[in-house]
């Protein structure tokens, strides 16, 4: 072991032994109300907190971490402090680890929420209480960087997929942001695996008849922690935009080629 | 760097306009305009060979140039029109439905310019526009009863169009000429689609409207973010002959598809030049507010767009990435 590693773990030490604290503080429901869905990779310095805030949703709540690719104690820790966990030796990303966590979950309510940032229970009320009121897709009313010009692709890809939905309303709102909740109503309709594609889920939601709407902003722009280091360049952005490509391929093919919309007395026969 | 010398520029038309004077007298005035464009094109491309400057540093050379000319004529320098130096011969295509209270001036702006035609698409008029074009000279008049919807008059006009490539303007805007010969300049620069930057009217994202959004995105999606929220949907813009060909007229009717072409068939598209159309467009019934009509027609254009893409490219575009697990692997790993 050599010497930045060694101090690197001393610095983790508090860390553990607070965790060893907090033992033990949550049982999960046999018969929960709310299931909190949370994908898990290498996340032990977050986890408990993002635990312990899930944990306060709802009186009847379990929660269901899905440790994927973790080479530290993530998983043993989700367990301790009583959560479900599922383990998987491959690193799954962020979407298949949802829709692998919404197949073992029991409540009428899915709550979706990322093992690696701290998002206080009040904020996470709001988007179980939404779909308890009969809402099928609670979003997060967060729309990314937009005070600029310069507009990141993935931010105007969101933006434009709901005006092609007919949804300028929920403006940069996305499946592919967490705190999301979803009905069980929901989930069923769209089947499991659409949620690995979220933006794929979002279109069928809206073609489906599905009630989507905003409920409450958490601003997780300030809350992640830089997931985009330079050293790995922008490698999430083309899968998202491929995503969304596919979302608008899927509109396409169900409301013809035009998404659905006119073309406003166009003679094109007299085109030339 | 070019230095923009214009006092060398108004003594070489001085001269030029000496010579024309002492060999060929007193000419007609369209003649004495022709001899001129010529004669400002020959000595332009001469003077700046191959080191061509920004299209407001050749307008003042050339302006100087022509107030030369035009004393050594005893001409009034205004007959020559708009000094551009232009070595290809443009088309103008407008295209009007109900803009009689423009469509005039439109038209006498475009006659300042060294065009080899201008053409007027008129459909479905029910005001005068048919009567403030048809008693001019020199106007090539195409007139519809019907009203043939957004942007197919754009391809009709293209269509008839002999030019080295064409302008596009709607008859309800008054772009001055000067500022509509940076599109024909920057053109012969060596683009194939000119498109007109409008970012700088633009306000910050969270208040654009969903056509400019939409706009942005199509040029995301397809790899070319520095293009903004520029479309074909907007006017004035210039297809070069080969953007003609290459896209086909009949494209010309659904702008943000033939833009889509445009970048899949490897054509130089650019917006290197602007002109504020945002506050010299009138608001008109239908093109204002959300979920107006034209909003609706635009965004489905966008994905007819799209559909072409996709059609062409594949289901992602070019945006092939690895495998949602070996990602997950790089970036918490």
């Amino acid at each position: 072991m050599d010497k930045r590693r060694r101090l690197r773990n001393r610095k983790r030490r508090p860390a553990r032994q607070r965790v060893k604290r907090s033992k033990a503080f949550f049982q999960c429901d046999p018969k929960p109300v709310v299931s909190v869905i949370i994908p898990v990779m290498n996340e032990q310095r977050t986890l408990a907190g993002v635990i312990r805030e899930a944990a306060g949703v709802h009186p009847k709540t379990e929660i269901i971490v899905v440790a994927n690719g973790c080479t530290d104690a993530s998983a043993r820790l989700a367990r301790r402090l009583g959560a479900i966990v599922l383990e998987y030796k491959e690193p799954l990303g962020h979407d298949v680890p949802r829709a692998v966590g919404a197949r073992h979950a029991k409540g009428d309510v899915l709550l979706f929420i990322d093992g690696d940032m701290v998002v206080p229970a009040r904020d996470l009320r709001p988007f179980a209480a939404a779909v308890l009121s009969g809402i099928d897709v609670a979003l997060n009313d967060y729309d990314g960087p937009v005070q600029s010009q310069e507009i990141h692709p993935v931010v105007s890809a969101k933006h434009t997929l709901n005006s092609f939905l007919g949804r300028p309303d929920l403006k940069g709102a996305s499946l592919t942001a967490v705190p999301h909740a979803l009905s069980r109503h929901a989930v069923l309709q769209l089947g499991y695996e659409a949620l690995e594609k979220p933006p794929l889920a979002q279109t069928a939601a809206v073609l489906g008849g599905l009630g989507i709407r905003v409920v409450h902003g958490v601003n997780v722009g300030r809350l992640n922690r830089s997931r985009i280091r330079l050293k790995q360049g922008d490698l999430l952005t083309p899968l998202v935009l491929g995503d969304h490509l596919e979302a608008a391929l899927l509109l396409m093919n169900r409301l013809g080629p035009r998404g659905g919309f006119s073309d406003l007395g166009r003679l094109r026969e007299r085109a030339r | 760097m070019l230095k923009v010398d214009v006092t060398t520029a108004y003594t070489a038309g001085a001269q030029a306009g000496a010579e024309m004077l002492r060999w060929h007298g007193i000419m007609s005035g369209p003649l004495s305009r022709s001899r001129f464009q010529s004669s400002l094109t020959e000595w332009f491309l001469d003077y700046t060979a191959g080191n061509r400057p920004a299209y407001p540093d050749a307008l003042a050379l050339c302006s100087a140039y022509q107030k030369g000319y035009a004393v050594s004529r005893r001409e009034n320098e205004s007959i020559y029109g708009v000094p551009v130096p232009l070595a290809s011969k443009p088309s103008a295509v407008i295209t009007a439905c109900n803009e009689e209270d423009t469509l005039g001036k439109v038209i006498e702006e475009l006659e300042r310019l060294p065009l080899s035609e201008i053409i007027v698409i008129l459909n479905g008029c029910t005001d005068n526009s048919f009567s403030r074009v048809a008693w001019r000279k020199n106007i090539i008049l195409a007139n519809f009863p019907d009203r043939l919807g957004h942007d197919v008059g754009r391809s009709v006009g293209a269509a008839l169009a002999t030019g080295d490539s064409i302008l596009f303007v709607d008859g309800d805007m008054e772009v001055p000429a000067e500022e509509l010969g940076a599109f024909l300049y920057e053109q012969e620069e060596g683009a194939d689609v000119v498109l007109n930057d409008i970012s700088r009217y633009l306000p910050q994202y969270d208040r654009q409207d969903e056509v400019t959004r939409c706009k942005l995105y199509l040029n995301q999606a397809l790899g070319r973010p520095d293009l903004r929220s520029n479309s074909l949907t907007a006017v004035p813009h210039v297809l070069s002959r080969r953007a003609i060909d290459t896209i086909g007229t009949d494209m010309l009717s659904v702008p943000p598809k033939a833009q889509a072409i445009a970048m899949m068939e490897g054509l130089t598209v650019a917006a290197p030049c602007s002109a504020d159309v945002i506050s010299r467009n009138r608001l008109r019934q239908g093109n204002s507010g959300a979920g107006n009509s034209v909003l609706l027609l635009i965004l489905g254009d966008h994905l007819e767009a799209l559909n072409e893409a996709i059609r062409r490219k594949g289901a992602k575009l070019s945006w092939e990435t690895p495998s949602r697990s070996q990602l997950a692997k790089v970036r918490n790993g």
